[in-house]
């Protein structure tokens, strides 16, 4: 019944992060299937070189490697071709580094497809409508408490995956 | 500073009173860098987020896999086998490896329940997992933001409360959430059966497509394609850990696999055979050959002892 333990583990990354990763992808490629594409083929190269047992942050490394993909895939005359994993860094020697702007929409993108579905429909109502938190407390039939405490717990997975992606420092800047 | 966010999230839409104003002004000062990032996402455009299910890829992605008749060697197979046979010499019951710097988190612990018993396991929460034979869990070695379970097989989890740091268990077919509670999962080839005892739990569809609350005494089933759900519990769905059972017109071969899941698989039926009794009964940890003569006396079958643990059913 059980499999090898990296199979198991490969497989789990699989499920939690291929729609996130495929939503970032959208947010570069604008086509739903080609941003599916992208992010199958990559795992499939990750899976063989066994790379992701290799780094000490997968989801970093991730994302780092889909938008790898998604430039190549421009650079190299929109063919599929694969990526040099090795070339891609996982960040463990990362100083703090600034986001970029063309990088602040995939990510938000991959933030709110990553979000626990109740806390997902919360944010989504308040980013989308512009509702108040009132509002949204009456259209989903739930405690303004609820609203609040949905949006906080959004906010902290932001700050969590910004400071995941070495975005934020952990030690101040003096 | 407990816990800023609600507040932060507030501030960023207008919706903080002027006390909160108060305490955001003097995290501003002390977090810049955050905050300003933090307002910089916060409020960028419209979100659009798509479902791309995993579950169809996952098997797009094994097709694709066999296709390129690609030969992988399992890296962890000849250490796992070591550790396991190590750990099973010097503990018996069960095998606990440690998988440092793997895939999922920097230090990630698996434990498997090797033995015919079932196995509890206290994790860095507090939490308490009972493992049903054959089943493992893995989780990593130090709990973030989420206290995040991979199950494969069955266990009774009763967690406890922290609404900071949700509980997230990951089967087969579901993804279940919960902050504090007690909760059976089952899963086999067909679909994760959760069966709620206390609190409230939040289950999700791989695909998280879906979504059900489940409160006490009810359950819910999530197979490849749909999640049901049904507002009663089934009687015996905890007795592979009480050993309690409770039966009524329940049909021969299933009141078999119920047995197994508490008597270690000892009660073997005969393929051949077509069983259409049913039984009622009530069994409170009986010893099996307690169990057997009673199941001989109402169910007009006989039993033969096979050895010491086992029988077949004629």
């Amino acid at each position: 019944m059980e499999k090898v333990a990296h199979e198991v583990f490969f497989e789990q990354i699989f499920h939690q992060y291929y729609s996130p990763l495929c939503n970032y992808a959208l947010k570069m490629v604008k086509d739903p299937h080609l941003a599916e594409d992208l992010v199958q083929q990559l795992f499939l190269q990750l899976y063989e070189k066994q790379a992701l047992s290799k780094v000490d942050y997968p989801e970093r490394y991730l994302l780092r490697c889909v938008k790898f993909k998604c430039i190549d895939y421009y650079r190299t005359k929109k063919s599929m071709g694969e990526i040099r994993l090795e070339t891609i860094p996982d960040g463990t020697l990362d100083r703090s580094s600034d986001i970029a702007e063309e990088d602040i929409e995939p990510l938000l993108h991959y933030f709110a497809s990553k979000l626990p579905p109740k806390t997902r429909e919360v944010f989504l109502l308040s980013r989308n409508s512009g509702m108040t938190y009132k509002e949204i407390a009456e259209q989903l039939n739930i405690s303004i408490k609820t609203v609040e405490t949905q949006m906080g717990r959004a906010l902290r997975q932001m700050r969590s995956l910004l400071k995941a992606q070495n975005f934020l420092s952990l030690i101040p800047f003096l | 500073m407990e816990d800023i966010y609600p507040i932060l999230a507030k501030h960023f839409l207008n919706e903080a009173s002027s006390d909160e104003e108060k305490v955001i002004l003097e995290y501003k000062n002390s977090n810049p860098k955050e905050y300003t990032l933090l307002l910089a996402l916060w409020n960028k455009g419209e979100v659009k987020v798509h479902d791309f299910d995993s579950y169809r890829a996952w098997e797009a992605f094994n097709s694709k896999k066999s296709e390129r008749h690609t030969k992988v060697i399992p890296l962890f197979g000849s250490i796992r086998n070591m550790a396991a046979a190590v750990a099973f010499l010097i503990m018996g019951t069960f095998a606990i490896w440690y998988l440092a710097d793997t895939i999922g988190q920097p230090e990630t612990v698996v434990v498997q329940n090797t033995e015919g018993t079932s196995l509890e396991k206290r994790l860095s929460d507090g939490s308490v997992v009972w493992m049903n034979q054959g089943s493992s869990i893995s989780y990593p070695k130090e709990f973030g933001y989420t206290r995040n379970i991979i199950l494969r097989g069955e266990a009774f989890f009763e967690v406890v409360k922290d609404s900071l740091h949700p509980f997230v268990v990951t089967a087969d077919f579901s993804t279940i959430t919960v902050l504090g509670t007690s909760f059976n999962i089952h899963t086999d080839t067909q679909g994760t059966a959760i069966s709620v005892k206390t609190g409230k739990v939040e289950v999700a569809s791989l695909s998280r497509k879906e979504t059900v609350v489940l409160l006490h005494d009810q359950s819910a089933l999530a197979t490849k394609d749909s999640l049901t759900t049904k507002n009663d519990v089934d009687p015996n769905y905890l007795s592979w850990k009480t050993g309690d059972f409770e039966f009524s017109d329940t049909p021969f071969a299933q009141v078999v696999t119920q047995l197994n899941t508490y008597y270690r698989d000892s009660l073997t039926l005969d393929p051949q055979k077509n069983y259409d009794c049913t039984l009622t009964a009530k069994f409170d940890r009986m010893p099996l050959r307690q169990v057997v003569e009673i199941i001989e006396a109402t169910c007009g079958v006989s039993m033969k002892k096979a050895n010491d643990n086992s029988y077949i059913i004629q």
